[in-house]
């Protein structure tokens, strides 16, 4: 409400106010009895000491409301922008601890690598050194150990998705209507059959004359889109559905600042679930690195971790909504490609 | 007989490297730092050399653009852990890339390595 209004019905109130008493104490004998001692007291004089009492009754009125307008005002704005702060410092934080972890996992898995060097090589050459005279059990314990230090090295792969740089990414722009489609339909012949899977804004029912190009690598992308279908297909144990939409949204400059990506155009693809969701404390976690909620043994909780990392590097990001017993939506938000769809605008009909 | 000049501060992964070779007609020469590799090149010339990237004191970038400069027809795989141990923007294989014939990063198998050697035409 602006200050002009609050105005208006301030003056409104003490227009109604004044009436109403006036109407009163000039029917009421109040003013003749307080001036009693007034012999000859002009009938006039009754309005006349209305209008005075009365005008400054209702200034004082008029100011306490209109402060407490303006105060409640203020405090709104107060409490606004504190949430603000809130959920910037949160965000931080959480940018800061990812980017931290991500310095820790490069000088790690130096080490690691360096570490399992010997063991991957030495069975290699043990094998040979054995030969003929290895007993089948001899093979199968070199075997168990070479398995073992392979999954020790793609542990340390996808932990260094966190430390790596844009320059070992491959950026191509692609046409987000195709690629999401090939890529959903290999990511749905990776979950349970029991789960359905659903496409809006691309696919069949799109509109092929408005490509949406984006900057993005390939293989980052599918490997986040998997992550996220696999984590959809565990949380709906029996069956469910799995609804992915694509979406254009143009982001303003405060919108943009708390996803902390730059403001301008951006797909949305989002992958919606209607599994078990997830309560407040599991998302606050999800995006850390080594959470996770499954006891598989198989999982070292990085998915999400490095789906996040993923999205960054292609200067994008990850969001998620999620209710307990309802289900969990997560959102991908890639830049669209400003050069291409300039060139796509200008060369092709404008629908 | 080709002869290979192995560069690795590690002594497990400098152990890992000579066995592997030795499984192929080689002859094996290995060394601790740059400085070393520099003074055994000199004596007895290596026809390949395998270098680790991150080692103290001149690294395996540095080696690399000094053999390269010595020795214009030496053949230089470079291996390295990965990782991002500098504020730098790119891995150290990456880094390596422009001065090195090959790279490969640790771990790898023992197929690896001799398929990148055969790659570089060592005959193994």
């Amino acid at each position: 409400m602006d200050l002009r209004k609050i105005l208006l019905i301030d003056i409104l109130i003490a227009a109604v106010f004044f009436i109403a008493v006036a109407m009163w104490a000039h029917e009421s004998q109040f003013l003749h009895e307080i001036h009693e001692d007034i012999e000859d007291i002009n009938p006039n004089g009754y309005v006349y000491y209305t209008v005075l009492i009365m005008t400054f009754f209702l200034a004082v009125t008029g100011i306490a409301i209109h402060q407490i307008h303006i105060h409640r005002q203020s405090m709104y704005i107060i409490k606004h922008l504190c949430s603000q702060v809130a959920v910037e410092t949160e965000n931080r934080h959480q940018r800061h601890k990812l980017e931290s972890l991500g310095a820790l996992a490069g000088g790690l898995s130096h080490e690691i690598n360096n570490a399992l060097q010997p063991i991957l090589g030495l069975t290699g050459v043990l094998r040979t050194e054995i030969g003929d005279e290895a007993t089948p059990n001899t093979l199968k314990y070199l075997d168990t150990i070479n398995q073992s230090a392979l999954h020790a090295r793609d542990i340390v792969q996808k932990v260094l998705i966190f430390s790596r740089k844009d320059n070992e990414l491959e950026i191509k722009t692609h046409n987000l209507l195709e690629l999401l489609d090939e890529i959903v339909n290999f990511a749905t012949s990776l979950v349970p059959s029991s789960v359905s899977v659903s496409r809006q804004g691309f696919g069949a029912s799109a509109d092929i004359s408005k490509p949406i190009f984006v900057d993005l690598d390939h293989t980052g992308l599918t490997q986040a889109i998997l992550n996220l279908f696999v984590n959809a297909s565990h949380a709906m144990e029996q069956s469910g559905n799995i609804k992915v939409r694509l979406t254009k949204n143009r982001l303003n400059k405060n919108e943009a600042n708390m996803l902390h990506i730059a403001h301008g155009e951006y797909a949305v693809i989002s992958i919606a679930d209607n599994g078990c969701g997830m309560s407040a404390e599991m998302i606050s976690k999800i995006f850390e690195p080594f959470y996770t909620t499954k006891n598989t043994g198989h999982n070292a909780g990085l998915g999400l971790a490095m789906t996040y990392g993923l999205l960054k590097d292609m200067n994008g990001t990850i969001t998620v909504s999620s209710f307990e017993g309802i289900g969990t939506e997560f959102q991908l938000y890639l830049p669209i490609s400003k050069e291409k769809e300039d060139k796509e605008e200008s060369t092709g009909e404008i629908v | 007989m080709t002869h290979v000049l192995i560069v690795e501060d590690n002594i497990n992964v400098r152990i890992t490297l000579e066995a592997v070779l030795q499984q192929s007609n080689l002859e094996i020469t290995c060394c601790t730092q740059a400085i070393e590799a520099l003074a055994a090149m000199k004596t007895h010339p290596a026809d390949i050399v395998i270098t680790d990237i991150v080692m103290p004191g001149m690294n395996g970038i540095e080696l690399s653009q000094e053999l390269k400069k010595l020795y214009p027809d030496i053949k230089i795989l470079a291996i390295s852990g990965g990782g991002h141990t500098t504020n730098a923007d790119s891995s150290p294989l990456e880094q390596a890339k422009p001065f090195v014939d090959e790279t490969l990063e640790k771990p790898f198998s023992t197929d690896e390595l001799k398929a990148k050697l055969s790659i570089m035409g060592i005959k193994l």
